[in-house]
């Protein structure tokens, strides 16, 4: 998977995803509609798409979703 | 690693009892907008909860699932050698619920009775502990009664909270007799204390009138859960030597559906084999696990397979455990209402 399409399934995860543009240097803590469900969320879907169960600690760690993408790789140990 | 075997130990009788107040999600329209809303109850898979009224305590619940179960059982009381109260809502700060709850049902002054102050993760510590007095032959029968009134304890301001919590109020009766062979596996971490917490109200941060609300961090409380609760039950299905193909049920405490169905997708149990009762009765806490064996188990066709079947608690403390028992002997009550 690329970054523009883990964008758009990480905007999927929003209750309105079309209340922003989303984009990798997006910094998705300072959504509105970000709330820890939307956290769960995300981490559900990133193992639905990737295989591995992240802590929630690298969602709150990263900053754009460009940083969760990465970290996703990371650990999966593909950066 | 607490890991506790029983022999020829179990749940002969099993009742449960609700408020009759329903509070629907879908009334929660105001408080959270409709794409909040829809996207809340589709999330937790909580549609509605009951509320106890005013001066209605999480022991009055309990008293009349445990009228419930002796009535349908033809228990004669004086048989009944502990009483365990297993409850964050007390009917006071002191003394224990137990001995007057004792008295109320009508117990002999022979009988040991205590509270035990655990959340999620209770009935499994409460039925282990049960399950150790019904060994001890100078004890007959154990009543172990699990209930909460969560409404009161949540900020009614809580968006977050509000959906989740209901009230209930349960009866097991555990004793020895034919039951075969059970397993329980306890776990605690303190560290993690500030996950779920109501920091006011006892005696670190008297009574300030504000705050006096238990408060939750959801995402670690997942974070918790996916880490603790299928290791957990890996663990005991080892310990027993059995694989999870090899269980009738897995009945969880109904947190919430999105983080339960992740165990199960983790656990590869098919969902057939999962009973909720989170939808009509949403988290009850400590009550949830037996208000399940009744709401859902009560019709003996559904779930017929019941000789091998875990039960899953997991909550504040953090504290968390699971359970292996037989439950095909246990005589579930009809649901009542208060």
């Amino acid at each position: 998977m690329d970054i523009s399409e883990f964008v758009t399934r990480f905007a999927d995860q929003f209750m309105d995803p079309n209340e922003t543009t989303f984009a990798p240097e997006t910094k998705f803590h300072e959504l509105s509609g970000w709330t820890s469900m939307t956290a769960l969320l995300e981490i559900a879907m990133i193992e639905d798409n990737f295989g591995t169960t992240i802590p929630s600690d690298v969602i709150r760690g990263a900053e754009t979703i460009q940083d969760l993408f990465d970290a996703v790789q990371k650990s999966k140990g593909n950066a | 690693m607490a890991i506790l075997d029983y022999k020829n130990i179990g749940i002969s009788a099993v009742a449960a009892c609700v408020p009759k107040r329903i509070e629907k999600n879908e009334d929660l329209a105001g408080f959270l907008n409709a794409e909040e809303l829809q996207k809340t109850i589709e999330f937790v898979g909580i549609k509605e909860k009951r509320y106890v009224d005013d001066g209605v305590c999480a022991s009055d619940l309990c008293f009349k699932a445990a009228q419930k179960l002796f009535d349908d059982n033809s228990i004669d009381r004086s048989e009944i050698d502990a009483l365990i109260f297993l409850s964050q809502t007390p009917d006071y700060r002191q003394p224990a619920t137990a001995p007057n709850l004792a008295h109320r049902l009508g117990l002999t002054t022979g009988v040991l009775s205590f509270d035990v102050n655990l959340a999620c993760s209770g009935y499994i510590y409460g039925l282990a502990t049960a399950f150790a007095f019904a060994s001890n032959p100078g004890v007959r029968k154990v009543l172990l009664l699990a209930g909460e009134t969560m409404s009161k304890t949540i900020s009614q301001n809580d968006k977050g909270m509000v959906p989740l919590f209901g009230d209930a109020g349960t009866a097991s009766l555990i004793e020895s007799g034919d039951f075969g062979a059970s397993a329980f596996s306890l776990n605690s971490d303190g560290s993690k204390l500030k996950v779920l917490q109501m920091t006011y109200g006892g005696y670190r941060n008297p009574s300030c009138g504000k705050e006096e609300t238990l408060q939750m961090d959801g995402m670690e409380v997942f974070n918790f859960g996916i880490r603790a609760v299928p290791s957990d039950i890996r663990k005991i299905l080892n310990h027993i030597g059995k694989t999870i193909d090899d269980v009738d049920l897995l009945i969880y405490h109904q947190a919430n559906k999105f983080m339960t169905d992740f165990f199960s997708k983790h656990l590869k149990i098919s969902p057939e084999k999962t009973p909720y009762s989170l939808d009509r009765f949403g988290n009850t806490s400590s009550a949830s696990v037996p208000l399940t064996i009744v709401s859902e188990l009560h019709d003996s066709a559904k779930y017929p397979q019941r000789e091998s079947v875990l039960f899953s608690g997991f909550g504040s403390g953090l504290s968390w455990g699971t359970a292996w028992l037989n439950l095909s002997k246990a005589k579930v009550s009809e649901l009542v209402e208060y």
